[in-house]
């Protein structure tokens, strides 16, 4: 039943008493918008999605695998903590984000000291963030939101064709390197493909770092663009109070200090910046 | 910054020179991914007229919201199994239906008189001026409601669906699951004894 038909009234065999019947149930209703509190009840009973047959299927193949990670190294999975499910949803709609809109996963571990935000390089839809496993302090907002944004930034460049080619000529690199090898060390080939698969290797990796940390640049220039240049500061430094002194960042991305320098315009340190730092 | 707009029923957000992003397909196989705040959307596009016509049916506005909020919940679930290219809001309307009637038995509705507020917003809807005509005409629906009280509940739902919902006797045996003639039988020996009822009541 996909097509709606009103019935037409006062036909019936009865017609006094359909009638009073018209009369008592009344003509149809203007529409009754409901306040937001109305939304909020419901929205606290949505529980997870009752899943299809093939999904389940998933799921069973998902728990039953073989583990290939090491029992060592945790990473927690737990529901997105509200604040955080809200101010996603929030700056997709601000900043508009184009089909298909990215989603968030949340992860916790007990390696890191402050959160982070990590794409995948390959061009998925998901954004993760990283929360400490054992961080007492709650984030603040703007902390989150130059978090967020920042995801959703570097999602926005990672899906340019010369990050994808850069990706894929990488790649490429490193297998041809691995064959190399394997040729070198079985049939005692010449050492010269070896040697040029590994400077290949080596001249590409310091290209893919350039170009991550352009590409950190380009989408801190966003989130200023987004946030506004206040919050995009305001977030940065709190994020520095979270990871302390840490001046180098990992390879192919900037250190928050050097972040701040270039959105904030002045060199900012941890330790001078919060005055209730406690040692 | 993007527009909004209601358009059939359908829920568009429209960038700047570049192509609809979300419509209503689009909408609900996120929401049956999980994503609350394209159900949200739903909700918005929809809710107002779940929430009329539940009321139109049950005639009790706490109740009507309750009806409207659990069918949303309901809609929630079932709407990993919805078939996409459907139109959502007759699919929406047959689960308001069903859980309406089911709550509206629960709460045995029939056997409380209608809220005075409630009755006499649906005598303005219904065009009645005030003073007399509009007594008269509360006295009547609480002569009506008592005859549906002592109807049978199926008997209750054939009614409700044919007169408050406006549905054919074909769109009531779709939504209760009902094969066309036993939704005729029902409707016709209902109306038998309600009118039975009713003249009983005015003699």
């Amino acid at each position: 039943m996909h097509e709606w038909n009103p019935v037409e009234r006062g036909h019936g065999e009865h017609p006094n008493l359909d009638k009073r019947l018209s009369a008592y149930y009344g003509p149809e209703l203007q529409e009754q918008p409901l306040p937001e509190s109305s939304w909020l009840r419901v929205r606290t009973h949505l529980g997870p999605q009752r899943s299809s047959k093939r999904q389940r299927l998933w799921r069973w193949h998902t728990i039953h695998r073989p583990r290939l990670r090491p029992r060592g190294r945790r990473v927690h999975r737990r529901p997105i903590p509200a604040n955080i499910r809200d101010a996603f949803s929030r700056l997709v709609y601000e900043t508009r984000q184009a089909h298909p809109v990215p989603s968030l996963r949340c992860s916790f571990t007990s390696r890191r000291r402050a959160p982070a935000v990590r794409v995948s390089p390959i061009g998925g839809r998901n954004i993760r963030l990283i929360l400490p496993l054992n961080g007492a302090w709650p984030l603040e907002p703007s902390e989150l939101d130059v978090l967020l944004a920042t995801g959703m930034a570097r999602r926005l460049y990672m899906r340019k064709p010369a990050f994808l080619l850069l990706q894929l000529l990488l790649v490429s690199v490193v297998l041809f390197a691995g064959v190399a090898l394997i040729l070198f060390g079985t049939h005692r080939a010449s050492i010269l493909p070896l040697l040029i698969a590994i400077g290949l290797c080596i001249v590409i990796s310091g290209l893919r770092h350039v170009q991550g940390r352009r590409l950190a640049f380009q989408a801190d220039d966003r989130v200023v663009q987004w946030l506004g240049r206040s919050r995009a500061c305001q977030g940065l430094h709190a994020l520095a109070g979270h990871t302390g002194s840490r001046r180098r960042g990992r390879w192919g991305e900037p250190s928050l200090l050097e972040r701040i320098d270039r959105v904030c315009g002045t060199q900012v340190t941890a330790e001078t910046e919060r005055l209730t730092l406690v040692r | 910054m993007g527009t909004f707009w209601p358009l059939f029923g359908v829920v568009c957000v429209r960038k700047k020179g570049e192509v609809l992003v979300t419509c209503e397909d689009d909408l609900i196989q996120r929401a049956a991914c999980g994503d609350q705040e394209a159900f949200r959307q739903l909700w918005e596009a929809h809710h107002a007229i779940a929430m009329a016509a539940a009321l139109r049916l049950c005639h009790h506005r706490s109740l009507a919201e309750d009806i409207t909020q659990g069918t949303f919940l309901l809609a929630w679930r079932g709407l990993p199994r919805f078939q996409h290219g459907s139109p959502f809001r007759p699919w929406l309307m047959r689960i308001l239906y069903r859980h309406a009637l089911d709550e509206m038995e629960r709460h045995r509705v029939y056997q409380q008189p209608i809220p005075l507020e409630e009755s006499g917003e649906f005598e303005r809807y219904a065009g009645a001026s005030a003073g007399r005509d509009l007594q008269e005409q509360i006295a009547q629906r609480e002569e009506v409601r008592q005859g549906l009280a002592q109807l049978n509940a199926d008997q209750r739902r054939v009614i409700a669906l044919r007169y408050g919902a406006d549905l054919t006797e074909v769109d009531i045996a779709q939504v209760l699951d009902w094969p066309v003639g036993t939704v005729k039988s029902r409707l016709n020996r209902a109306r038998e004894r309600l009118r039975v009822l009713l003249t009983d009541e005015r003699r």
